[in-house]
């Protein structure tokens, strides 16, 4: 949880946000479901932020960004009424050539299980992607998507249990999902 | 038991709660399996965590901010 102890210690917006970057553009990714607009989002979303910056209280800056990020993305799809169902592999950074397999292998697993994720609802997906790739507490998540805490189990669990279908069908050990379904709700 | 497995998995379940999805899948293989993938998927949706925008990208959208932020925002 990112906090401020009080306007004497509040960080300028830029080094605010810097530390959030890679949240932002992870989460806009699995929003906006390709690099370009993920990117064209988050610019968007340090903008809003930064003209709401001087009257925001500093506290719970991931989840006030986040709040942001999914408020520009539902500003985004009313404007284009529709979005891009296609999923890029990129954003290479440099690698170094001894560890080149290892990342090209490393890459391969998470593009492929971001990839079953990126085909999940948005409401799950979202909720998933904030509570299990971010790790963000599940209070967290609730005050950035402004839905009850009962809210975010209920979508968080029913998306692992889609993404559990979906992985199921993989040959490989992405999960050890051996039949062990049939579990009832609650 | 999915919601009690559910909090278990991800580390959030507590007190008796925690104690009773325990005893049970101490006992019950089905529920056993169902945790243990469970984490197992968890535990590598944590590792797509470690993507992170390159440094071309961290500018560009530094940029996009930049380029109609106002002076001193």
């Amino acid at each position: 949880m990112s906090t401020f102890g009080g306007a004497a210690s509040r960080p300028d917006f830029e080094t605010a946000v810097l530390g959030e970057l890679g949240l932002l553009y992870r989460v806009a990714r699995r929003l906006a479901m390709n690099s370009t607009d993920a990117e064209d989002l988050v610019g968007q979303t340090l903008f809003s932020a930064a003209r709401s910056w001087e009257g925001f209280d500093g506290r719970h800056t991931r989840s006030w960004l986040v709040t942001i990020l999914k408020n520009q993305h539902l500003k985004s799809i009313r404007r284009k009424a529709s979005r891009p169902k296609t999923v890029s592999i990129d954003d290479g950074g440099e690698l170094s050539q001894g560890s080149l397999d290892a990342e090209i292998d490393r890459r391969a697993f998470v593009d492929d299980i971001l990839r079953e994720l990126d085909e999940l609802p948005e409401d799950f997906r979202i909720a998933v992607a904030l509570c299990d790739v971010e790790q963000m507490s599940y209070e967290d998540v609730a005050a950035a998507l402004d839905i009850p805490i009962g809210t975010v189990r209920s979508r968080l669990f029913r998306g692992r249990r889609l993404l559990r279908e979906r992985l199921k069908a993989w040959p490989s050990d992405y999960t050890a999902v051996d039949g062990a379904d049939g579990k009832g709700k609650e | 038991m999915e919601g009690p497995l559910n909090k278990v998995a991800d580390g959030t379940a507590r007190g008796l709660g925690l104690w009773y999805t325990l005893s049970h899948v101490a006992h019950c293989p089905q529920c056993r399996r169902f945790l243990e993938s469970l984490k197992a998927m968890i535990g590598k949706l944590h590792r797509a965590r470690e993507v992170e925008p390159s440094e071309e990208s961290v500018q560009r959208m530094l940029n996009a901010y930049r380029m109609s932020a106002p002076p001193g925002g």
